[in-house]
């Protein structure tokens, strides 16, 4: 079997000599192409593939995870579910659409919010919950130092922007995000009308998009 | 009532709930009912929607999974490659009731089978051994009641022999008495028919012990010798004794003779009556004897 080379064998070097070359497109290309490639690999059953995807993506994975579910244990499973899917449904995945770690994430967003939803973690939450569970948690260096500032300062942005919106916006959309809940449930843990749920969703979005574009890479 | 889809406007402010996956149910399903008819406008919307909240992810700094999650993550797949039983819920899983893992294997058909095979040997041979230890314990049960019977008849005839030598002391003292004392009477007894038969009454009026001695055969089955006090010409039963019943030396002691006066005897004699003894002389006389 023959792969595609990498690109980053010779990307970074090659295109600093190329007309037109930003850094924002380097960003941009360099991680979906090598995820691009992994996923091609890995549907001709490529266990290395597989290997190096996990290597590559499964700390930001993890890290939404634990912050939706808030337990290590659930956090394994749900991650070990979903690299497993990744290798059983690999050739469903339409690589045309490019951007694996939105797919990726979206996946472990989903299975997280479903299991903070089921009966049975609510129980075993109602009868031992476990404040402590998630000290000492081990920040994920990447094995790529350029990887690591790329995410570093794209992750950067994001917090500064998040930070650039009112409060009450960046807690309707946390709430939302992280833990599942629709805006008529947000309006009801809150207690305030479903419009102003709304709105502020709706306004807290437009405003990190706004602060956002130009910042980092936009499809 | 039929869902209407949301209008060009409604779509535009829903895509950041969309994006969210917050919108309420109803909402989504009109969501999705629009998006089939969305215009490029719309769908700017909602890639721009989608890819902001795809960057909220990125605010959680990475966390590495414990190594062991992906030591079972390729454990499964290699599992998968080799036919085995489809992905396990590795997390659940490993954390199965302790009795479940100890004895999970057993579960599977092959083991379940040889394990009952062996568990009905074994049965079997328990059986079998807890048969013959009851066998065993039954015979030993069965020497030990012979056991104690011999135990018993062996007890009952050293008490008796121990009756009898206390009886046989008791008698001898009584008689060791009678000589000792100062005014000690003896009256000799002979037979009547038989010669070689005879006796004697050791006779101490003050103390009031009397002893007698005689020599006769064994008496017959249902009957007693009976000693009779001839006293003014008169018979008095003075008791009764068994020959075959003592020891042989033929000494007996005399209770009725205790309060009796010896001025007023005038003989003694000994006749076999019935068992228990008469109160007249039936029998045969064996001996007499006058003071």
């Amino acid at each position: 079997m023959i792969y595609p080379a990498p690109h980053r064998t010779f990307a970074p070097a090659a295109a600093l000599w190329l007309p037109g070359f930003s850094l924002v497109s380097f960003r941009r290309a360099r991680p979906m192409t090598e995820a691009a490639d992994l996923m091609a690999r890995i549907v001709e059953r490529d266990e290395k593939a597989l290997d190096q995807l996990y290597e590559r993506f499964s700390g930001a994975l993890y890290a939404v995870i634990l912050r939706i579910v808030k337990s290590r244990e659930d956090a394994d499973e749900i991650l070990c579910e979903i690299f497993l899917q990744v290798w059983n449904k690999a050739a469903t995945y339409d690589l045309a659409r490019g951007a694996t770690y939105t797919w990726l994430i979206s996946m472990a967003r989903n299975r997280a919010i479903d299991r903070i939803r089921s009966k049975g973690y609510k129980n075993s939450k109602q009868n031992a919950d476990e404040p402590g569970e998630l000290e000492g948690l081990e920040n994920l260096s990447s094995e790529s130092p350029l990887e690591a500032v790329l995410l570093s300062e794209r992750a950067s942005a994001v917090r500064e922007a998040l930070r650039g919106i009112s409060p009450e916006q960046r807690e309707v959309l946390e709430i939302a995000y992280f833990e599942g809940y629709t805006q008529s449930q947000i309006a009801e843990r809150m207690q305030m009308p479903l419009g102003t749920v709304k709105t502020r969703m709706r306004d807290g979005m437009k405003a990190l998009q706004s602060l956002l574009k130009g910042r980092i890479e936009w499809p | 009532m039929a869902l209407t889809p949301m209008t060009k406007q409604e779509f535009l402010e829903a895509c950041q709930a969309h994006a969210l996956g917050a919108l309420d149910p109803e909402d989504r399903e009109r969501f999705y009912l629009a998006l089939p008819h969305a215009d490029a406008e719309m769908n700017a919307a909602l890639n721009d929607a989608l890819h902001t909240a795809e960057l909220l992810s990125l605010t959680q700094s990475a966390v590495a999974p414990r190594p062991d999650v992906k030591r079972r993550l390729m454990a499964q797949i290699h599992a998968e490659a080799a036919g085995a039983a489809p992905a396990r819920r590795f997390s659940r899983e490993t954390r199965r009731p302790l009795l479940e893992r100890i004895f999970g294997a057993w579960m599977q058909p092959r083991l379940g089978l040889a394990a009952a095979f062996s568990l009905v040997v074994l049965a079997a041979g328990l059986v079998a051994y807890t048969l013959s230890l009851n066998d065993q314990l039954t015979a030993r049960q069965t020497a030990l009641a012979d056991a104690h019977g011999r135990m018993e008849v062996l007890a009952d005839s050293t008490r008796a022999r121990i009756e009898s030598l206390e009886d046989s002391l008791s008698r001898k003292e009584a008689m060791l008495e009678v000589l000792r004392a100062r005014g000690m009477q003896m009256v000799a007894l002979g037979g009547m028919e038989d010669t070689a038969r005879y006796g004697k009454i050791l006779w101490d009026p003050e103390r009031k012990v009397a002893v007698l001695q005689v020599s006769l055969p064994p008496e017959p089955e249902g009957m007693d010798y009976q000693l009779w006090v001839i006293r003014d010409s008169k018979p008095m039963a003075a008791g009764v004794f068994q020959v075959s019943a003592r020891s042989g030396d033929g000494m007996y002691r005399i209770e009725q003779l205790v309060e009796t006066d010896k001025k007023h005897i005038n003989a003694f004699a000994v006749t076999l009556e019935p068992a228990g003894g008469m109160p007249q002389p039936t029998g045969k006389m064996y001996l007499m004897g006058e003071i």
